[in-house]
């Protein structure tokens, strides 16, 4: 530092007081190099993106001359389409392939940065690099330290409730993912830091008394039973309907089973019959075939409540095939039909009887069986067995 | 309570003649600005320069950080203790009061020699508008060091150190940004016992770095150096108390100065 009075050298250094300075010039010398620079590079992205959108603009027009159309009527998906047919690409990877798209889609994004007057950067993490992940990780880590001081401190005496002594309760709901994380925070983070997010998370909330703090580990979770409605393995779970005649409420659902196809529709307020391509329970001789029919209604505790109407058909019939072949016209037997049956009946009591949703889902009955007869392959007898093979 | 405060004012209005009487030059005769030749000289010997520095910071103890910082404080505090004889770095032998059982002793005044001469660093920094990063690698005390940082609105970093924080901002960050302008170790090892890493990438930058070692750290690259114990809880305390008092009290003179223009 040179021989300088205190003051100048102040006002040297930064320009804290904005409204005392005297022109201009002066008040951009003073901010400092670096948000000189920053500021010097943010009015350059500003020009080039303003460039470049106009010559977008431009070249949309030329591609328009090109097809034949008017500028108007060149929207995004004709642009795609365009680029598409002009500039024919083999590339696998799409993002390998020529595009034309709004610069502010495809060109990097200036990261901005919230500064005070003086150039200083917004946070007292910002060196970090990822100041938000590292705050939440500091306050759990505080929150951590006090939970642990309030149970040695209260524990044994009888000065706060009991149940604050517990760990929180989390049952029903879990960790919130990545993304979801980013976004809350709004901020990028690696995988790494997720993980050690999650222990760090997990480390809390099993520890006893941690239920003083249940709010704040709640805001970073989830219910749990949002998956079960939208990840059920095939057929969702049927609209309720109301039948107009009777005033009865039933549920219709298709599904299938092997090769066995089954509409099946049940129907609220009933006697608990079957009636399954015009049989009855009872004319199911074999024993697996009841017990495979009745299940949905003994998980669900509605034995004797749904009526059960169901048609069966099969599905390679339906199908375009060869047509030297002879269409199989049957439907499963004494175990793939009533098991499409079985799956369509569950989903409709799921629909008309939803506490029953989830011991039917946990007993599986929700969920598709999706296998099929493997195919047989040419030259050879079956789908895996060979012909018998000897050299000589 | 009356007495308490007659002589807080009475320090205040000593301390504000003392900066005013160095605000103005010392002596008319010599430039302001040095010339060509004594520049180049000052490259190989700095202290020709000397002269051309400001008298305010060629003050040892601007603001009167000797009356604050107490050898039975800093004893209370354990800042004497260093690690075991066996683990002691050569370099930090001038700091050495002696060994008992088998662990090192600071001499506390060294300590507070040096202590003040930080602190007045802080000070200085702080009363100029310059930002400082609190840096620590200890698990025990991070939270404190966050928590001081954010008291006295400055920076700290107490997580994982990217290599190129400091060096490479511009492909880190996406943009250059304004450095520190002085960086404050309050633990100069890892935790595997190698210097922080940030310490080299300071002085590559040519950043001022104040550094808390204990007998078993480096000192190398930190310009400011504070012998003591780095591994209490109650020393990285009291160490934080007095550099927040440093910065506070360089920002109220700060804006003072800015006020009284």
């Amino acid at each position: 530092m040179l021989r300088v009075t205190i003051a100048r050298s102040i006002r040297a250094m930064s320009s804290a007081a904005p409204a005392s300075a005297p022109d201009s010039d002066a008040s951009v010398r003073k901010i400092g190099r670096a948000l000189e620079t920053y500021l010097k590079h943010s009015q350059q992205h500003v020009a080039m993106m303003e460039k470049h959108r106009a010559e977008f603009e431009t070249g949309k027009r030329h591609l328009a001359k090109m097809m034949g159309l008017e500028v108007h009527e060149l929207d995004q998906e004709a642009i795609d389409r365009a680029i598409q047919y002009l500039f024919p690409s083999g590339l696998t990877d799409p993002h390998a392939r020529p595009v034309m798209r709004p610069p502010d889609e495809i060109l990097p994004k200036f990261q901005r940065f919230t500064f005070d007057e003086e150039g200083r950067p917004e946070g007292s993490r910002f060196f970090t690099l990822s100041p938000k992940i590292y705050g939440l990780m500091s306050e759990i880590g505080v929150k951590t330290q006090s939970v642990m001081k309030f149970y040695d401190e209260h524990v044994g005496s009888r000065s706060v409730n009991r149940k604050d002594l517990e760990p929180a309760n989390l049952s029903g709901s879990q960790w919130i993912t990545a993304d979801k994380m980013k976004k809350k925070l709004s901020e990028k983070f690696s995988p790494e830091l997720y993980a050690q997010i999650i222990i760090a998370f997990e480390h809390l909330a099993s520890l006893p008394g941690s239920a003083i703090e249940q709010n704040f580990l709640m805001e970073f979770r989830e219910p749990m039973t949002a998956s079960t409605g939208s990840k059920l393995f095939g057929p969702a779970i049927p609209e309720v309907q109301i039948c107009a005649e009777t005033n009865r409420r039933f549920a219709e659902v298709t599904t299938h089973c092997k090769d066995t196809r089954a509409v099946v529709k049940v129907t609220d307020a009933g006697k608990g019959k079957f009636n399954v391509d015009g049989l009855e329970l009872h004319d199911f001789r074999h024993l697996q075939s009841r017990e495979i029919l009745l299940a949905p209604m003994i998980i669900s505790k509605t034995l004797g409540r749904f009526d059960v109407f169901a048609t069966t058909s099969s599905i390679s019939a339906s199908l375009p095939e060869a047509p030297n072949r002879e269409p199989i016209q049957r439907s499963g037997g004494m175990s793939a039909l009533p098991r499409a049956v079985r799956h369509g009946a569950a989903l409709c009591i799921a629909a008309l009887h939803p506490e029953a949703t989830e011991p039917l889902r946990l007993a599986g009955l929700l969920t598709l069986d999706p296998r099929k007869k493997e195919r047989s392959k040419v030259n050879q007898p079956g789908a895996r067995a060979k012909w018998i093979w000897k050299r000589r | 309570m009356r007495r308490v405060v007659t002589t807080a004012i009475r320090a205040e209005r000593a301390f504000s003649s003392r900066i005013s009487a160095l605000q103005k030059p010392t002596s008319s005769s010599s430039p302001l600005t040095p010339d060509r030749a004594t520049l180049e000289k000052g490259t190989v010997q700095p202290t020709v320069l000397k002269p051309f520095v400001s008298a305010s910071l060629q003050h040892e103890d601007l603001f009167n950080f000797e009356k604050l910082v107490h050898v039975d404080e800093m004893f209370k505090a354990r800042l004497h203790y260093g690690h075991k004889v066996g683990t002691v770095n050569d370099n930090m032998k001038w700091a050495l009061y002696g060994e008992r059982l088998g662990v090192c002793i600071f001499d506390l005044d060294i300590t507070k020699k040096y202590l003040v001469r930080a602190l007045n660093f802080v000070a200085h920094v702080a009363m100029r508008g310059g930002m400082i990063m609190f840096v620590t690698s200890n698990r025990d005390t991070m939270f404190d060091v966050e928590n001081a940082a954010e008291e006295v609105g400055q920076y700290s970093h107490v997580r994982k150190w990217q290599s190129g924080t400091l060096t490479n901002t511009r492909q880190l960050l996406g943009a250059s940004v304004r450095l520190p302008d002085a960086v404050c170790f309050f633990s100069t090892l890892t935790s595997l016992g190698e210097n922080h890493p940030a310490i080299v990438e300071a002085a590559k930058m040519a950043i001022p770095t104040i550094g808390v070692v204990d007998s078993n750290s480096d000192p190398a690259y930190l310009t400011y150096l504070v012998p003591a114990n780095d591994d209490t809880p109650q020393s990285i305390e009291y160490l934080l108390r007095m550099f927040k008092e440093a910065v506070r009290k360089g920002h109220e003179e700060r804006i003072r100065l800015q006020q009284g223009k």
